[in-house]
């Protein structure tokens, strides 16, 4: 819009839902900042090819869910590389690439047991939830059960992880 | 005022929804995070472990 090109139509939409996308980044935690968040996403937008997208609301919004991650990533790395420097005084540098290594095994076998301890169908359906991607409608018609029962189970996964990753956060 | 584990658990309810790629209900999301300065952190939180998890099971060699 700046460089007075012609918005493209996901932009047009952007325009339409402007005051619910900047309302939504400031209860997504960009508060004050949510107007520079927008113009931040309208750029993001603009930069990509103008070919239509299923549902251009649903997709603004994703696109604004998914900048509010990439903003917290960076400011955990951030911490964390602070944190860092202090542990390790004049000598700034992340673990050793080993140790990180065999942090992350022993992390994967407490999921993978984790995950398998709550029942094959627990463990399947959230893996196909989170890696395949695939909807809850997909999941139901997939093992013939319903909707409540597929939320039921992906409950029972994500309880299960967060109290081993509080586990392991508290080490 | 919500008691926290009650908390913890709507927070993952709406990562849960959120991470399905029909969820269209964002606006409600939207109110639920107005609503109250605690449900921002509990929600950031439930995401986070999402999160830790994918990048676990992602690195794990296919067999």
């Amino acid at each position: 819009m700046a460089s007075g090109e012609t918005p493209t139509a996901l932009q047009q939409v952007m325009l339409g839902e402007r005051s619910r996308l900047v309302r939504f980044l400031a209860a997504r935690g960009a508060g004050d900042e949510a107007e520079d968040l927008f113009h931040e996403l309208w750029q993001k937008i603009a930069s990509l090819s103008d070919r239509p997208v299923g549902d251009p609301r649903s997709y603004l919004f994703r696109a604004a869910e998914n900048l509010m991650r990439d903003m917290r990533r960076a400011t955990l790395s951030r911490a964390r590389r602070q944190s860092d420097w202090h542990d390790l005084g004049d000598t700034p540098q992340e673990r050793p690439a080993g140790e990180r290594a065999l942090i992350a095994r022993e992390q994967l076998a407490a999921i993978d047991a984790t995950l398998a301890a709550l029942g094959p169908r627990v463990d399947r359906i959230f893996r196909r939830y989170r890696l395949d991607g695939a909807g809850q409608a997909d999941i139901a018609t997939e093992w013939g059960i319903s909707l409540s029962s597929v939320e039921k189970d992906l409950q029972k996964a994500y309880r299960a992880l967060a109290e081993l990753k509080a586990g392991f956060d508290a080490e | 005022m919500t008691h926290r584990s009650e908390l913890t658990e709507i927070a993952q309810r709406w990562a849960i929804r959120v991470a399905d790629p029909a969820f269209d209900d964002w606006d409600a999301l939207t109110a639920w995070l107005e609503a109250d300065p605690t449900h921002l952190a509990a929600y950031e939180a439930a995401v986070d472990g999402e999160l830790w998890a994918d990048r676990a099971l992602r690195s794990e060699p296919k067999t």
